[in-house]
């Protein structure tokens, strides 16, 4: 895709290039010059254009949800059965017959994990929760995908965390300074995210010291 | 010289001007071009696990470039390759720095434009050619503010350029400003990165914070003026062509 997109942009310029070139008939001095010239702002007026009909979801301002105890004081007294469902942003349910089970991570970057044993037979029960993020009012957390979280074999993969890029796109300075814009936000209402795994008792998880793991009841 | 000859002879240099110095346009797209290229990779970023990073796109870094391209462009004007190229059509100093004015205008609303709409080239090479979630935040609305905006920027570069033509009006004056000006423009910029001068930090500000779109204009083309006369009267002693 990448490829293709230099490929019809190059072309875009050279076409462009080639045609202010022929114009000036390179009989001035300047000719070169010229046709650079005019090529760039031909460049210039098409990405004006080009960037107006671009398919940009726009976010909308929304309040922010901040009402509520923390997600950690629920996981820490217990009490997950009282976090608000909206809450929820992705579920697995697997079914794990094995006895042992390893958990990794593509990016040595786990957020919070609980997790809770239960006596329901080969369970493996997996709820992520997040509390959005907003930058400037913005909640940014509608754009995240979230962790992906894969079974195989005897390893539970939890992937694609702090992995996301996102971009946004502000005017220049001289505009920001005639309105409340700011490159860099002035609010930056911090969510809150956590893993919460529910998995049989006679399952054995394996994971490294160093994972943000903690486990419920203990 | 009445004011009409004075005219008509500033009307002739202008254009005459603005074919002779059309290379400048050259610098100006290359010097667009290199500070498109060090904006992709944003002009500002935040990241946390939960959301991953976030990029800031606009064409600040293309501002900043092209303010430069027009002081080194105008500072170009004063040297003497230059004022031998107008020589044949100088009627006297005063004719000289007027056409110089309205040129470095012109080249300012060029620079200026093109800064400006290189804002929508970066952001639509930024949507081709990288993987982002594109976050829309449908930040400026007003046609007011997009007006102003976009004078602010002319009269931001035509200030930088009436700076660079004042140095190089006073290196004609006296060549220990040569040295001096910009030994001055290293220290301040050291100081500036030191976070040592709480004086070149407020003139930023006097500047670039300002909210007032009057406040902008007054306080650019006051500067413009004053670089001007300092500029004429430094030059004043000499001859058309020295």
């Amino acid at each position: 895709m990448i490829v293709v997109s230099v490929i019809v942009y190059l072309l875009i310029f050279i076409v462009i290039f080639a045609a202010a070139f022929a114009l000036n008939k390179l009989q001035a001095k300047g000719g070169f010059i010229k046709a650079l010239f005019f090529s760039y702002a031909g460049l210039l007026i098409i990405s004006s254009v080009v960037y107006f009909v671009l398919p940009l979801e726009q976010a909308e301002k929304a309040a922010i949800k901040s009402d509520g105890p923390s997600l950690y004081h629920y996981f820490e007294t217990g009490q997950t059965d009282k976090i608000d469902p909206a809450f929820i942003k992705k579920q697995w349910d697997f079914t794990y017959e094995g006895k042992e089970l390893l958990l990794i991570d593509n990016h040595n970057n786990l957020p919070m994990t609980y997790v809770e044993k239960s006596a329901e037979e080969n369970l493996l029960e997996i709820t992520y929760y997040e509390k959005p993020t907003y930058i400037d009012g913005y909640n940014i957390s509608a754009y995240t995908e979230g962790p992906n979280i894969t079974l195989s074999a005897d390893s539970l993969m939890i992937a694609d965390y702090w992995n996301e890029e996102h971009a946004i796109f502000k005017p220049e300075f001289p505009f920001r300074q005639f309105s409340d814009i700011r490159l860099m936000p002035d609010e930056w209402g911090h969510g809150e995210d956590i893993i919460h795994i529910r998995i049989s008792e006679d399952i054995q998880l394996q994971y490294e010291e160093w994972q943000n793991i903690y486990l419920m009841g203990e | 010289m009445s004011f009409a000859e004075l005219g008509k002879a500033v009307r002739k240099q202008f254009f005459y001007k603005f074919k002779l110095f059309f290379g400048l346009f050259y610098s100006l797209v290359i010097t667009q071009a290199i500070a498109i290229v060090f904006s992709f990779n944003g002009t500002g970023s935040i990241s946390s696990g939960q959301i991953g990073q976030i990029h800031f796109y606009s064409a600040d870094i293309v501002l900043v470039f092209t303010f430069g391209w027009a002081f080194i462009s105008a500072l170009q004007l004063t040297t003497k390759p230059f004022r031998d190229n107008e020589y044949l059509f100088v009627f006297n100093r005063l004719s000289s720095h007027l056409s110089n004015l309205l040129f470095l205008l012109a080249l300012s609303f060029i620079g200026g434009l093109s800064a400006y709409l290189s804002g929508y080239l970066l952001k639509v090479a930024v949507y081709m050619f990288f993987d982002f979630q594109l976050i829309g935040t449908n930040d400026i609305t007003s046609p007011a503010v997009v007006v102003a905006g976009i004078i602010t920027i002319v009269l931001y570069i035509w200030m930088f350029a009436s700076l660079g033509y004042m140095v190089g009006s006073l290196v004609q004056f006296q060549k220990v400003f040569a040295i001096l000006i910009p030994s001055i423009i290293i220290g301040c910029l050291i100081l500036v990165a030191l976070s040592e001068s709480e004086a070149i930090i407020r003139i930023g500000k006097f500047y670039f914070f300002e909210s007032s779109f009057l406040l902008v204009f007054i306080k650019t083309t006051a500067t413009v003026c004053l670089c001007f006369l300092i500029s004429a009267v430094s030059t004043n002693h000499l001859e058309v062509r020295k």
